[in-house]
C-alpha cells in the first residue's frame, strides 16, 4: 500500500493531472490529431507513462510539499492525486511507525568484518590465479 | 488557418501539449497500470492560445515553436481595401 484515501479507504485507484504530447499532421488542406510517433518509439505513450511515473514517484517521496492543510475540515489535502472511487482529494501516504533508528557508530561496528572481507577481496582481486591468457 | 515552422519551414508535423487526467491503479508488485485517460483541453483553444501561454506547439522536425496564423488572407485583404480606398479619393 503505497497511498490512502483517508475517505473511502481506496489504496488502489487514483486520478492525476499531467501533460501528454500529441502530433497535429497539416495535409491537403486537413488537420489530423494522432499520437507522435518516430520510428522507433510512441513519444505519446512515452510521455503520458514516464509524467505519470514522475508524479507517483515525486508524491510519494514529497509527501509533505504535496500536502495542504485546510484549516477549516484539519485535514490534509493532496494536491497532485485525487481518489478515483470518491474523487477525494484526502490521499496520503499510509502511516508506518518509524524504523528504530542504529547509532551509525555501532552500525559500522557491527558491519566490521564485513567490509574487511570485502576490501580484502579487492585488493587480492590481482593474486588470483590466471587461468587463461588473451 | 496555417501553421508552419519559422526556423526549418517545416509546415506538415508538429507537437502539441496537452494535459489529460490519468486514471491508474497500483499494481501488487509495485508497478502502475493505466486504466483511463481524459483529455482536459480543447485543441481549438490551444492553437488559438500559441504565442500567449509557454505550453507552444512545437515543430516536430527541429523543436522550434511554430507560427500560427490564423487567417493567412487577413493582409491580402486589407491591401486590396487599402488600394480600393485609394482608388476611390
Amino acid at each position: 500500500m503505497k497511498l490512502l484515501c483517508i475517505r473511502c479507504g481506496n489504496y488502489t485507484y487514483f486520478e492525476t493531472d499531467i501533460t501528454g504530447i500529441k502530433e497535429i499532421s497539416a495535409a491537403d488542406g486537413l488537420m489530423t490529431i494522432d499520437n507522435a510517433r518516430f520510428p522507433d518509439f510512441d513519444y505519446t505513450e512515452d510521455t503520458i507513462r514516464n509524467n505519470l511515473k514522475d508524479m507517483v514517484d515525486y508524491v510519494l517521496k514529497e509527501d509533505d510539499s504535496s500536502l495542504v492543510f485546510d484549516p477549516e475540515t484539519e485535514t490534509y489535502y493532496n494536491r497532485f492525486i485525487t481518489c478515483a472511487r470518491c474523487g477525494s482529494a484526502k490521499v496520503i501516504k499510509p502511516f508506518r511507525p518509524k524504523r528504530r533508528m542504529v547509532p551509525l557508530d555501532q552500525e559500522l561496528e557491527e558491519n566490521r568484518e564485513e567490509f574487511n572481507a570485502l576490501r580484502k577481496e579487492r585488493t587480492d582481486e590481482n593474486s588470483l590465479p590466471r587461468l587463461w591468457e588473451p | 488557418m496555417k501553421i508552419v515552422c519559422p526556423a526549418c519551414g517545416n509546415h506538415k508535423s508538429f507537437l502539441i501539449p496537452l494535459w489529460v487526467r490519468c486514471t491508474f491503479k497500483f499494481n501488487e508488485d509495485g508497478t502502475l497500470s493505466i486504466l483511463h485517460v481524459r483529455q482536459l483541453e480543447s485543441l481549438e483553444d490551444k492553437i488559438v492560445d500559441q504565442g500567449k501561454t509557454s505550453f507552444a506547439i512545437t515543430c516536430k522536425d527541429c523543436g522550434a515553436d511554430a507560427l500560427v496564423t490564423l487567417n493567412e488572407y487577413e493582409n491580402l485583404d486589407n491591401q486590396k481595401a487599402q488600394r480600393a480606398a485609394l482608388e476611390a479619393l
